[in-house]
């Protein structure tokens, strides 16, 4: 019982200080690291569906932020559709294409996969310089500012989107923890566990990962459009390149694959590291950042590979369920 | 044109095949996905850059320099880092190379800048001409290079005692431990064979290609495609793969559009790989 | 009395090895058939053909009159089909009660009535106590039960059980005995592929011996197992059989 409300009551004091920072400062700079922050453990949850539950590492994500991002970007820049439609649009898009790719790519396991989330990726972004006319191909698009539009996403004040993204963060993560507790929830980690041994408990397990794929993509996508609003801008080189899809996945594996509070804790790590050599080394030291980033995956392999979150088991919350990792103790045997 | 685009895409299918000779004996040796190996085609690339600067020695006598090097390179990377994830599962080693491929991306580019650097020669203006058709006399050379150590890998696969321990030990470990042969040497060698392949493509594509720290991955995209063309672990097939994605490529750039010419390669890599995942010539892991 | 499950002229061959050859079948409702025979008999490739798992070189697998040679293994288990793995492969990371519930979620997508599902299989398997332990911490013999009541959650119509006694220790196979005919009980049709002949003579009904992929010898137990070729296709395996 007490465990139960003292993890809960941790969280929800964390929730209102984040929400109220806004109230105590008007620093545009902290607020737009904040809400990048929150954006990339969105990012990272809805990769975790796939990368994390379903254990195959996507490096392709950029396409369908891109696909959400530049659907919502024309759609409201030339056809003057909402972006709060232009953001369903896109996501059905996007779930559409995870369909496309994840349909054949779902039968190759381990690196192949990777390799060709890897080269759907790239084929995307070149189609996007490739067909400038309508994608502003590699000078990309952007959304002129035109006063303060609640309704179309614009806002004049970065403590407007703050809040927004926060919102969309606690929503993306009650919905994984009902997604994870589902029967969808527990075929994916059954097939992570002995892939085999659930087909012959009747998982349909390419059916099972398409659907996480589906769902990964779905989420993906209408962040790509929350992205576009928020930043204002979209290019191929910045949200459909494999840079952005590493990044993605970073977070996640960083932070801990396969686990909600993973992405948050790993957003922030990723995303602090960026703004702290920056702001140490200057802009002029533009590799810094992501060299890091490699030596930062390297070390997490190698030392703690269940990722950053992992340390917080070592705090000793009082046990709720018993799972004790020591042998039973005795055989039963009626 | 035609003929032309053929030639051109051989000389350079030459280079692919290099890359992918070393990443494909990785993988069939080890079972290591070796996402770095375009950034350690850079490696060679700046080294020769910097050893020109430095030593004043001329590209083609520094590659005598270079590949040893690499091959040094390549052995303190599986020794320090590489061995230790071997029998973990894929996302292990998937993760690890990935993470050092961005580590010497960017490591380079704080270093160096992401600018473009050359290396003065004065090899890269000469061409052959012959029949209509020309050929840059630096592309020759590099094909020649690498089809020569591709051969002298051969040669060391199949006629030499470390070679033997390679094929044992891509085979079955275990076999291959019962035999006397040290798999984590063996590992470690072959690794280091495989870097001392990319180190050295990258010197041979100096004369032709600018120095920057992205530079390899205009190769590794196309290295995969080879490799898993080629069937993974099979050398022979790399090398064939090599030229014919070079042929492909030159091809797309020509009938398709210039920008569009990497577009063919990877529509190739995805029917490949749910057409053939295990290579063209369908042979499992040599 | 309907037959369950038929084999047809089933081969298979794995490059040069022709592991099943020539085998037919029949396995009748109610029974409990004991299919055994030397090492690399064959067996498991059999069971591995019915659950789905491979496909037939040639020949046919039929449930209930129908081809099924073809279907892939999660459909087969819809049509219930259960079957334990040699070295049994819980999920190790979950707990006991998850491992049975992915079992039950077959038959009922609720989460909640899944768990109720379990919980019953659990209670009948005799795993209670340990439902909530994970599943890599039990022991072998608690493994294995495990694995059973999973297939159990399937409501199987006809449920494989892959040498589930080996490595027991005689009060451990009691047990096991007697939960096997616990569940025979309730209905279910039993292929028993074993290598321990006290469980196969306590249990079965009717037994089938494989030798080199083909059928040898088929009838009781007791007479199978003295008969003169089942003697000399295990005496070589230096088998002690009563």
């Amino acid at each position: 019982m007490l465990a139960r409300y003292g993890k809960l009551g941790v969280v929800a004091v964390l929730l209102a200080a984040a929400a109220s920072v806004p109230l105590f400062t008007d620093q545009q700079y902290l607020l737009n690291v904040l809400t990048m922050i929150f954006l990339f453990s969105a990012l990272g949850i809805a990769w975790n569906f796939i990368g994390g539950y379903a254990a195959q590492l996507s490096l392709g994500h950029a396409v369908f932020l891109a696909i959400g991002a530049y659907t919502t970007i024309i759609l409201f820049t030339r056809y003057h559709v909402t972006p709060l439609v232009g953001m369903f649009v896109g996501a059905v898009l996007a779930v559409a294409a995870s369909v496309i790719i994840g349909y054949p790519c779902f039968r190759l396991r381990g690196p192949y996969f990777t390799l060709s989330t890897i080269a759907f990726g790239e084929i995307l972004r070149i189609l996007l310089l490739h067909y400038g006319n309508f994608t502003g191909g590699a000078n990309g698009l952007n959304i002129p500012y035109r006063g303060e539009q609640p309704w179309n996403l614009q806002f004049d004040s970065k403590a407007s989107y703050y809040w927004i993204m926060l919102a969309v963060l606690v929503l993306f993560y009650v919905l994984g923890k009902v997604i994870t507790t589902s029967r969808i929830g527990m075929y994916l980690q059954a097939i992570r566990d002995d892939q085999d041994a659930a087909e012959s408990l009747g998982v349909k397990t390419g059916n099972v990962k398409l659907t996480a794929l589906m769902i990964s993509a779905g989420l993906t996508g209408l962040l790509g459009a929350i992205y576009a609003c928020i930043i204002g801008f979209v290019d191929p080189g910045s949200v459909a390149s494999t840079t952005m899809s590493t990044q993605i996945a970073l977070v996640a594996i960083v932070g801990g694959v396969g686990t909600l509070g993973g992405p948050i804790v790993g957003a922030a790590v990723v995303t602090g590291l960026t703004e702290v050599t920056n702001a140490w080394l200057g802009a002029t030291r533009t590799g810094t950042s992501l060299t890091l980033y490699g030596a930062l995956l390297m070390i997490i392999v190698l030392t703690r590979p269940a990722g950053l979150i992992s340390l917080v088991d070592l705090i000793k919350w009082p046990k709720k369920s018993e799972k004790p990792t020591e042998p039973a103790t005795e055989v039963t045997s009626r | 044109m035609m003929v032309q685009s053929i030639i051109n895409g051989l000389m350079i299918g030459g280079i692919y095949a290099l890359v992918a000779v070393g990443l494909t004996l990785i993988f069939g040796v080890m079972g290591i996905v070796n996402f770095a190996q375009g950034e350690l085609l850079m490696v060679g690339m700046f080294l020769t850059y910097l050893l020109n600067q430095w030593l004043g020695l001329g590209i083609y006598p520094l590659f005598f320099v270079v590949t040893p090097l690499c091959f040094l390179i390549g052995y303190g990377i599986f020794r320090g880092l590489i061995n230790r994830v071997i029998g973990k599962p894929d996302i292990y080693q998937i993760l690890l190379t990935l993470g050092l491929s961005i580590f010497l991306i960017n490591g380079a580019i704080m270093i160096w800048g992401p600018d473009y650097h050359s290396i003065p020669n004065t090899i890269k203006q000469a061409a052959w001409n012959f029949g209509g058709f020309s050929i840059p006399v630096a592309r020759v050379i590099a094909f020649c290079v690498a089809a020569a150590m591709v051969w002298a890998l051969n040669i060391v696969i199949n006629k030499t005692e470390m070679g033997r321990a390679m094929r044992a030990t891509a085979e079955s470990r275990e076999i291959a431990t019962l035999l006397g042969i040290n798999p984590r040497r063996t590992f470690a060698i072959a690794f280091a064979i495989g870097i001392a392949l990319a180190g050295a493509a990258g010197l041979l594509m100096s004369p032709l290609f600018y120095v920057y720290p992205h530079v390899g991955q205009l190769f590794s995209n196309t290295a995969f495609v080879v490799v898993v063309l080629g069937g993974m672990g099979d050398v022979y097939g790399a090398m064939i793969g090599g030229l014919l994605i070079g042929i492909v490529e030159a091809l797309s750039s020509v009938y398709l559009a210039m920008d569009l010419a990497q577009l063919g390669v990877f529509v190739i890599f995805i029917l490949v790989l749910f057409l053939r995942p295990n290579g063209l010539f369908g042979r499992r892991t040599a | 009395m309907s037959v369950v499950l038929e084999l047809k002229n089933l081969n298979k061959r794995f490059g040069g090895i022709h592991a099943v050859r020539d085998f037919s079948m029949q396995v009748r409702e109610g029974e409990i058939l004991g299919l055994i025979g030397p090492n690399g008999s064959g067996k498991s490739t059999t069971v591995n053909l019915v659950a789905g798992t491979y496909t037939p070189t040639s020949g046919q697998v039929l449930v209930g009159g129908k081809d099924i040679s073809q279907l892939p293994a999660p459909d087969r288990a819809k049509l219930g089909i259960g079957r334990t793995f040699q070295s049994s492969r819980p999920f190790l990371d979950m707990s006991v009660l998850e491992n049975v519930m992915i079992g039950a979620l077959l038959h009922d997508g609720l989460v909640s009535r899944a768990h109720k599902a379990a919980e019953e299989i659990v209670h009948f398997t005799g795993l209670t106590r340990v439902k909530n332990f994970r599943a890599g911490s039990l022991p072998v013999e608690t493994r294995r039960r495990l694995d059973l009541a999973r297939a159990l959650a399937l409501k199987p119509k006809l449920l494989m059980l892959d040498e589930s006694m080996a490595g027991l220790n005689p009060s451990e196979m009691e047990a096991g005995v007697e939960l096997v005919k616990k569940i025979h009980a309730t209905g279910v049709t039993v292929i028993f592929i074993e290598h321990v002949m006290k469980a196969v003579v306590s249990l079965c009904t009717r037994a089938i011996v494989l030798n080199q992929g083909e059928l040898l010898a088929e009838g009781a137990p007791r007479d199978v197992l003295r008969d003169p070729k089942v003697v000399t296709a295990y005496l070589g395996e230096g088998h002690n059989h009563a």
